[in-house]
């Protein structure tokens, strides 16, 4: 819907304005630049600063506004430029920099710094200030990433505003009152929270910085490209800024799209774990009955080759598996995916374990970001946004404040409950009702329904999981989908996952249909000859140890990976992977929208890119993959015929964030915001930086070669994932005496190889939470606090918690290795609950 | 002091007991509203009687009432923090007539309709809270407050809140934002009043504790009895709060207009004039935001808008007298020193500026000063509230910021001299 414009005059200037902006936003569409310190444009205005007033006509004469705070109205007659607005300006300025330390040298913020900025450009080069300065005590550390200076902040409230409003976790905020306020936080209670580093980010000074980068380097000696967050799918636009090869810190781009500037910290600070070279691995490696030794790539590929070689030739293709995780590029997974497919011809492939639904019905009917959060309705079915997908999390409660009905469908609660409008519980003691529930919440209201499909809950099987969603799906056949699966949506686009949707594997090749469990499975009963961990730690899928050392003495284990773990301690070959900000390429997110990956440092070591180790595997076996550079490959997807066709480069050229999948669909590009220094300090300059990225060549779709990642047919003869999925009887066997429902749900910061390396975020892991309804808890005889061990398919030993939510069974908060042994394969995870004994 | 509306029972060593109360014309004026007139009848009474809000402002409360937006729910906040340096009108009627601020403010919630009331007093009138809830629970127990008051259908509830310390919360947005739970801070404009968005979102009347206490009176003697007293826009009585170097300081309750403040300052009925030997530097006219008076000024009467076209206000009734023992460098630094310790903080020019001139004044009134300061004070006033006039321009989110110009321009103005002998020689004149 186009704007509705008003007229208005601006400095003299006859313009139209969009009816009902703010009148500092009019002022920036006219080019009109007003100093700002509390204004943020993803944040609701206040009027504190007083930077920006500007005189404004009105019945009563001329009078100084703040433009932050009164709403474009026609006829409105503004005065950016008089004697009194300079005034006014230079005197606010004046009394911010009364008190500021001025320690500009020597502050992490001096050289992208807003109040540095308007100074120069209105403020005074004396300062007639003669008294004494306010003094706190600083820095004050306000959580383990975040540190305060009370004497340089402004008192802006912009950090506090971003606590409360956008995190929805006010543990900041100002303490007393006049000259004395100041940021706070409560007694004892740290500023912990998924977001923090977003206040550093915003903050107009140097107020608060963040532990990682705080002194680490000058804005003027960075460097910087534009990239993509890869730690979810989500797709976080970011510049990613380095410094003497080292990546420095990560900053969120206001992508509209997607992100609005914000980041969570597991993204922000992901840069700490690619820096810790002790963690990394830096070289390849063999292991021997003389133990392990460092060896050159060649002599390492030559034995990945000759293994693989070997056992297809002994046992069949089948025997070679490859498991993928989460960090790969488009271009890695296609290349990786083509190997297995067309060279090693094995269906033992999954790259998208995490995807445990059919990928079917994520693609049918897609839906962006922006359409689902603009719906009449939203579903969230299986998903929790803040532990998965966090910045989404943000965008939600933005959007549920601005009005957006959501009805959410959960096994355990989120934070968003609280404020979504119906929360429908998955029970699994009455499933065949969830989704008559859901569409009851929906009141008839199902025209304009956007469905976001998750598979959060690790003890609700895939099979399970996608006939509930067919079910609502078939119930309200016009919604569309978005993925709220965090991870492997690279692999579903090229098929490289069992769960990817129906006709978009290749054609040529062999078509994976062994998953992840699968995969682990077989390998444990020693039918697996050889399995390519690519970057994938199997004890995150749910191994022990101990079951990790014997797989690997019948099974030769090869990890490709840019991190450390138990998996390649144990593997016969290791290979270096580059990490994020070491390779380029491109990635796509859960609303299929193609993003650029930007290299900003050399790869640690001997490190390369999984899509060059694969080109030169299949050399070894003895084939050709046709590609030998990221343009090659970028080409022949765009060529593939599939979703992915007229995949280009050349969209980022146009725009910071890229083009939705297929390029069918519509997409109203809003207006691209001018970067604001004032709302994202530090990335003024990623616009002229953009080109950074090679642009490729427009490339027109057209027949596909030998392995193709299209659709096959068209999609409309595609066999419906919907109606096959209800066909299905959602009934659960029930609970025997003592057995109870589990659900097992991941937190942002539950343990993994690159979390490990992560020396702030590490900080963050906690032990898993058994979450128990108080009347259960009473029944079971299990205290706040206390400790219990739950009995699956194998056992773990947890802590419990009473639940201050509307947890309804037992529900275990944190996916490690320990608590994935509890499942099975069972539709739903059932578990005994026994006293611990420690 | 005149027994006149406000102040009619005053004079009574138990004027705050329930027994005076009742013996002395007490709940006539509720009775008389609820069960004779309509709301609107009640309303139109106060619009005749012409009330000018006593809080500070002077906005006429009929009109006030009359923004009300219609909704179900429609709150009325007493304000009853009355914390402003020589202000304690308010203190007195709370501590010795609740009474008659529970039946005033049941009067107006009669007549906007409200079901529910908050007294928000100042925390620290101990004695008043006390009385103030003795007053309400007599309410309930005889019918005056609850359900079907006196028989009619009309019923409300009173709640006592008491404030936390924060003079800001006398500021009415500011007050509702401290009743909801939060911060202090005033709320920006718009929407501007609270009779659109209030308390909890709902249109909100905020009316003065001597406001309300007018009503009774109002309502039993009509409108017009009310507009009889006083002239031109300035009708009824007044309690003024008369401090400083007077001999006989105190709340005088005055007809508007009839008396000067030279009747006020020096008469025997009222202040009884300075001690032997002074002469008269200055006076305050409406309280410490207001521009100061000199001894010029003194044949002005006490009319709202008499005061106001001579330059100042009789804003919230507090009438200052400095004799020529004060040091008006030192007043100003008293009255700057107030603002600046009680600004809310969020707006930039009065947080900065607010504590800037109170160092710089501190600093001159410790002979430390420098004649660069004169031009400095005047420059960050300019700042504050741009071209220093009156009635100050606002460029900040209330009014608390251009509060603090008024009286370090006119002491700078007026008493240049004094300044520069704090400056030049490090004493003080009036030492």
């Amino acid at each position: 819907m186009p704007d509705e414009l008003v007229a208005v005059t601006f400095d003299g200037h006859s313009l139209q304005a969009r009816k009902g902006v703010k009148l500092i936003d009019a002022l920036d569409d006219a080019g009109i630049n007003v100093p700002r310190f509390c204004y943020h444009p993803r944040m609701s205005a206040v009027g504190m600063c007083r930077m920006c007033l500007v005189e404004v006509k009105g019945p009563r004469g001329v009078s100084l506004q703040p433009s932050c705070y009164i709403d474009v109205a026609d006829g409105m007659e503004v005065f950016t430029e008089s004697d009194a607005v300079k005034k006014a300006q230079h005197g606010v300025l004046e009394f911010l920099l009364a008190n500021h330390p001025l320690d500009c040298p020597v502050c992490d913020k001096g050289g992208e710094c807003p109040l540095q900025d308007q100074a120069f450009a209105h403020g005074s080069g004396e300062t007639r200030f003669v008294e004494e300065k306010r003094h706190y005590a600083k820095p004050i550390p306000i959580s383990r990433l975040i540190k305060l200076d009370r004497e340089r902040c402004i008192q802006c409230d912009r950090c506090t505003r971003f606590a409360d409003e956008v995190a929805g976790e006010p543990l900041i905020d100002f303490a007393g009152r006049g000259g004395t306020l100041r940021i706070s936080t409560f007694s004892n209670v740290d500023f912990d929270s998924y977001f923090s580093g977003n206040v550093a980010q915003i903050c107009p000074v140097g107020a608060l910085t963040t532990t990682p980068y705080r002194f680490k380097a000058r804005p003027w000696d960075l460097i910087q490209s534009a990239s993509t967050c890869t730690q979810c799918d989500m797709g976080c636009q970011v510049s990613l800024q380095s410094s003497q090869n080292e990546l420095t810190r990560m900053l969120g781009i206001d992508s509209d799209a997607i992100n609005h500037s914000w980041l969570c910290d597991r993204g922000r600070f992901s840069t700490s774990e690619v820096n810790n070279v002790e963690h990394r691995v830096t070289r390849p490696r063999l292991k021997d009955q003389d133990g392990t030794v460092d060896v050159s790539w060649t002599k390492a590929l030559r034995a990945a080759a000759s293994t693989i070689k070997r056992a297809i030739d002994e046992r069949g293709a089948s025997a070679v598996a490859v498991l993928s995780g989460t960090s790969l590029t488009l271009e890695d997974t296609y290349a990786w995916a083509k190997l297995a497919s067309d060279v090693v011809r094995t269906n033992a492939v999954d790259g998208a374990a995490d995807v445990r639904i059919d990928g079917s019905l994520l693609l049918e009917n897609p839906a962006s970001i922006n359409e689902a959060l603009a719906a009449r309705r939203l579903v969230l079915f299986n998903v929790d946004p803040k532990n998965e997908l966090p910045v989404l999390h943000l965008r939600l409660r933005a959007a549920i404040r601005a009005g957006l009905r959501v009805v959410e469908v959960n096994a355990v609660p989120t934070d968003l409950t609280a404020i979504v409008d119906r929360w429908i519980p998955i029970d699994p003691g009455n499933l065949g009702t969830t989704i008559d529930s859901v569409v009851a919440a929906l009141d008839g209201d199902l025209d304009d329904v956007v469905v976001m499909a998750g598979c959060r809950d690790r003890a609700l099987g895939a099979s399970l999981n996608t006939a509930l969603l067919g079910e609502l799906l078939s119930r309200v056949p016009r919604a569309k989908v978005l993925s709220g699966i965090a991870h492997g949506t690279n692999a579903l686009a090229v098929g490289f996952a069992p769960s990817a949707p129906r006709g978009i594997r290749s054609i040529s090749g062999v078509e994976p249909s062994m998953n992840a469990d699968s995969i682990v499975a077989a390998a444990l009963r020693g039918e697996i000859a050889v399995l390519v961990a690519l970057d994938s730690d199997l004890m995150g899928l749910g191994l022990t140890e101990d079951e990790l050392v014997s797989l690997s003495e019948r099974t030769t284990v090869i990890a490709l990976s840019s991190f450390e773990s138990a998996t390649t301690r144990h593997a016969t070959i290791v290979l270096p992977m580059s990490a994020f900000g070491e390779q380029q390429g491109s990635t796509l997110n859960i609303e299929w929208r193609h993003l650029r990956l930007g290299r900003q440092v050399e790869p640690v070591g001997q490190a390369r890119s999984a899509w060059m180790v694969a080109t030169e595997l299949a050399s070894m076996l003895g084939d050709e993959l046709g590609f030998m550079t990221l343009a090659d490959i970028t080409r022949e997807l765009a060529q593939s015929g599939g979703i992915l066709s007229g995949l280009g480069l050349h969209y980022f050229s146009e725009r910071l964030d890229g083009p939705l999948f297929p390029l069918s669909r519509k997409e109203e590009i809003r207006m691209q915001r001018v970067l604001d220094p004032m709302a994202t300090p530090g990335v003024a300059s990623i616009e002229r930086q953009g080109a950074n990225f090679a642009a490729g060549n427009v490339v027109e779709p057209s027949e596909s070669p030998g392995f193709a990642v299209g659709m096959g047919e068209t999609p409309k003869s595609l066999p419906s994932a919907k109606s096959s999925a209800v066909a299905r009887v959602i009934e659960l066997e029930p609970l025997s005496e003592g057995e109870h429902w589990l659900s097992l749900v991941p937190r942002l910061y539950d343990s993994s190889p690159e979390l490990l390396a992560n020396p702030f975020l590490k900080l963050a892991i906690r032990e898993p939470v058994l979450v128990v309804a108080p009347a259960v808890a009473e029944e079971l005889g299990l205290e706040d606090g206390g400790h219990c061990r739950l009995v699956g398919a194998g056992s773990a030993e947890v802590t419990v918690r009473h639940a201050k939510d509307q947890t309804l069974f037992l529900a275990l908060h944190g996916v490690t290795p320990a608590t994935q042994q509890l499942l099975g394969d069972q539709s739903w995870v059932k578990v005994r609950v026994e006293k611990s004994n420690g | 002091m005149t027994d006149r509306i406000v102040g009619a029972r005053l004079h009574y060593e138990d004027s705050q007991t329930l027994e005076r109360f009742l013996a002395t014309g007490g709940d006539q004026g509720l009775r008389k509203a609820l069960l004779e007139l309509t709301p609107q009848e009640v309303a139109d009474q106060v619009t005749t009687a012409n009330l000018l809000g006593r809080g500070g402002a002077g906005f006429e409360a009929g009109r006030k009432w009359s923004m009300l937006r219609k909704a179900p729910r429609r709150y009325l906040v007493i304000n009853g923090d009355e914390s402003e340096p020589a202000t304690f009108k308010d203190h007195l009627l709370v501590e010795n007539d609740p009474h008659q601020l529970v039946e005033g403010a049941t009067i107006a919630a009669y007549a906007i309709e409200a079901s529910f009331v908050v007294i928000y007093l100042r925390g620290e009138f101990a004695l008043g809270l006390e009385r103030v809830q003795q007053a309400i629970n007599e309410a309930y127990a005889r019918n005056a407050l609850g359900r079907s008051i006196f028989g009619s259908s009309f019923s409300v509830d009173i709640v006592l809140q008491p404030g936390a310390g924060a003079y800001i919360c006398g500021e009415e947005t500011s007050l509702i934002e401290s009743l909801e739970g939060k911060r202090g801070f005033p709320r920006i404009k718009p929407p501007y009043f609270p009779a659109v968005i209030g308390l909890y979102g709902e249109p909100t009347i905020v009316n003065n504790v001597e406001t309300v206490s007018n009503l009774p009176w109002i309502v039993q003697h009509g409108g017009e009895a009310f507009k009889e007293l006083g002239q031109g826009r300035s009708t009824g009585t007044r309690l003024f709060a008369l401090s400083g170097q007077v001999r006989r300081p105190g709340p005088y309750e005055v007809e508007m207009t009839k008396i000067t403040f030279r009747d006020l300052i020096f008469d025997q009925e009222y202040g009884q004039g300075l001690d032997p030997g002074r002469e008269l530097l200055a006076f305050i006219p409406g309280g410490v935001s207001a521009p100061w008076f000199f001894p010029e000024h003194l044949d002005i009467p006490l009319g709202q808008d008499e005061v106001a076209k001579a330059g100042s206000m009789l804003g919230s009734g507090s009438v200052i007298v400095m004799d020529d023992s004060s040091c008006p460098v030192r007043s100003a630094w008293r009255i700057a020193r107030f603002f600046a310790r009680e600004s809310c903080g969020q707006c930039t020019p009065c947080r900065e500026g607010g504590a800037w001139i109170d160092k710089i004044l501190r600093r001159i009134e410790e002979g430390e000063g420098r004649e660069s300061d004169l031009d400095l004070l005047l420059d960050l006033c300019d700042n504050i509230s741009p071209g220093i006039k009156w009635p100050p321009a606002q460029t900040t989110i209330c009014v608390l910021g251009p509060s603090i110009p008024p009286s370090v321009n006119a002491a700078i103005q007026h008493f240049r001299d004094d300044f520069l002998i704090h400056i030049k020689e490090g004493r003080c004149p009036h030492a």
